[in-house]
């Protein structure tokens, strides 16, 4: 039973949700809305 | 509001339940105790990571059969998404591979297969920059994406096949009760979030596509070329 | 001639074709057979004199040389084709480009599997190893490991070859593709050499077989759609 640990929980859970919201920013502004 | 925000929208719901429940709610993880939470974040990853690549290959197949620009822009769209969760994936085994194994990195045959696949697809993307002529650049993407997914399943049974450290796949039946329902709410909410991702991503590919090409300089579509090796 | 006949000598004209070009020009293959050689002795310098790593990691050394040797060996193998426009001739002529491609990857493959034979006495001296298991395995092993590598090697390298100036595209593709294949080669090398214990050789063999069935004939269904944009 490894004791604790709750930094890599933060690590991984925080890095996943970070990326994942800066990735659905640059996905979803749409760079083409000057075409409209 | 197109069907990709709502699907996005939905993602990240379920997916903060999903993981709020896995975090605060369940009970910590048998052998490896809070740790293991871990679980609700890169299981979901993992299953949708593979679940993109297939939508990949798909989008590639039909790429070739139909030469037309909305599956190439899914090609691409599929693929980034796929490398992005795969990159997730490698950072969050190797979290995961240091409280449990002591190391940052273990030669574990299915954590390094995925990075492996990182690359491939990394390389898939940077090989479909440097085309310029749009008709090629489908055709090539779409090779390419279809010989690099064959890899997949290969990554996939390698757990199975050979000898690892790294945990059997957590499908819901070999994970207790409790830790069923976070498990799943995640997985779905990831994978709802994937959707919108690529929907997202799509479109704008689509619209950049459209801008530089004229469509009627796209490859035949297979089924218009007859059968090679019959007699014309 | 039934079509299977017909089809059959076109694959072997061109098999005969690249394989003639290949003898003609056999110096080069010396130089290849060299560059080989220098790979392994680099990685035997990297190593040191610790000859039980040497022995343990020998399957390991040969695949990597072979690997490498196989960027410079294919991307000629496709050059020689566009340079003269001779890839453009050949598609004009009544052959399926699939024949083209069994007929290109095959002697890719024959080539390979030449110098990794004459690479296996140098390897044996540097690593101190002989052939503890079936030398008949063996061959079979560089044959198997040679064809996986021919043939996403030969597609990887037409799709590059056209690409402006992207030498480094070829090996970044091909690299991890043939990872899982170029695993099984160096343990079952690993095992006929240094002895199999547990006789694990035969799954590694299996995924030898598996990959290749699974990519010849992809890649060559592939082939035909690259070449014709």
């Amino acid at each position: 039973m490894i004791e604790g640990g709750w930094g890599y929980i933060w690590a991984a859970y925080g890095v996943t949700w970070m990326v994942l919201i800066l990735y659905g920013i640059y996905v979803f502004k749409s760079p083409n809305s000057h075409l409209q | 509001m197109k069907w990709f925000h709502i699907s996005a929208v939905m993602g990240v719901s379920l997916l903060c339940i999903g993981h709020g429940l896995g975090l605060f709610v369940a009970p910590p993880e048998a052998m490896m105790g809070d740790v293991g939470r871990i679980l609700y974040v890169h299981v979901p990853t993992a299953w949708v990571a593979l679940v993109v690549y297939l939508i990949s290959f798909g989008a590639a197949v039909g790429s070739l059969w139909f030469g037309r620009l909305t599956w190439d822009a899914t090609v691409r769209a599929s693929v980034e998404v796929g490398v992005v969760l795969t990159a997730l994936l490698v950072f969050q085994g190797s979290v995961w591979a240091r409280p449990t194994w002591g190391v940052w990195w273990a030669w574990d045959p299915r954590l390094t297969t995925t990075a492996i696949m990182m690359i491939t697809y990394v390389a898939i993307l940077i090989m479909r920059n440097a085309i310029q002529d749009s008709p090629r650049r489908l055709v090539i993407t779409a090779v390419a994406t279809i010989v690099a997914f064959v890899d997949v399943p290969i990554v996939y049974f390698s757990v199975k096949w050979w000898k690892s450290l790294h945990q059997d796949h957590s499908s819901p039946d070999t994970v207790s009760d409790p830790m069923i329902l976070p498990l799943r709410l995640a997985a779905i909410g990831m994978l709802l979030l994937a959707l919108g991702l690529i929907g997202a991503r799509r479109k704008t590919e689509l619209d950049r596509l459209n801008q530089e090409v004229d469509p009627a300089s796209l490859p035949e579509p297979i089924e218009a070329l007859s059968v090679p090796g019959e007699s014309e | 001639m039934s079509p299977l006949t017909q089809s059959a000598h076109q694959v072997l004209s061109i098999l005969k074709k690249d394989l003639l070009i290949e003898w003609r020009a056999r110096t080069r293959v010396l130089s290849l057979l060299c560059f080989t050689a220098i790979i392994l002795l680099l990685f035997s310098f990297a190593v040191g004199p610790d000859t039980a790593t040497l022995r343990r990691h020998c399957g390991g050394y040969l695949w990597l040389s072979l690997l490498f040797c196989s960027t410079a060996m294919l991307s000629r193998s496709l050059r020689i084709e566009e340079e003269s426009g001779a890839m453009d001739s050949l598609l004009l002529a009544p052959i399926s480009p699939i024949w083209i491609f069994l007929g290109k990857a095959t002697a890719n493959a024959i080539e390979l599997f030449i110098i990794g034979l004459m690479t296996l006495p140098i390897c044996f001296a540097l690593c101190d190893v002989a052939i503890a298991d079936s030398a008949w395995r063996l061959l079979v092993i560089i044959a198997l490991g040679s064809a996986g590598l021919a043939a996403p090697g030969t597609l990887f390298a037409t799709i590059t070859e056209r690409i402006q100036g992207q030498v480094l595209l070829m090996p970044l593709l091909l690299f991890p593709l043939v990872v899982p294949m170029l695993l099984a080669a160096v343990k079952s090398t690993s095992l006929i050499l240094t002895g199999d214990l547990m006789d694990e050789g035969g799954d590694w063999l299996t995924l030898l077989v598996f990959f290749n069935a699974m990519y010849w004939p992809l890649c060559g269904v592939l082939f035909e759609r690259v070449v014709e944009v």
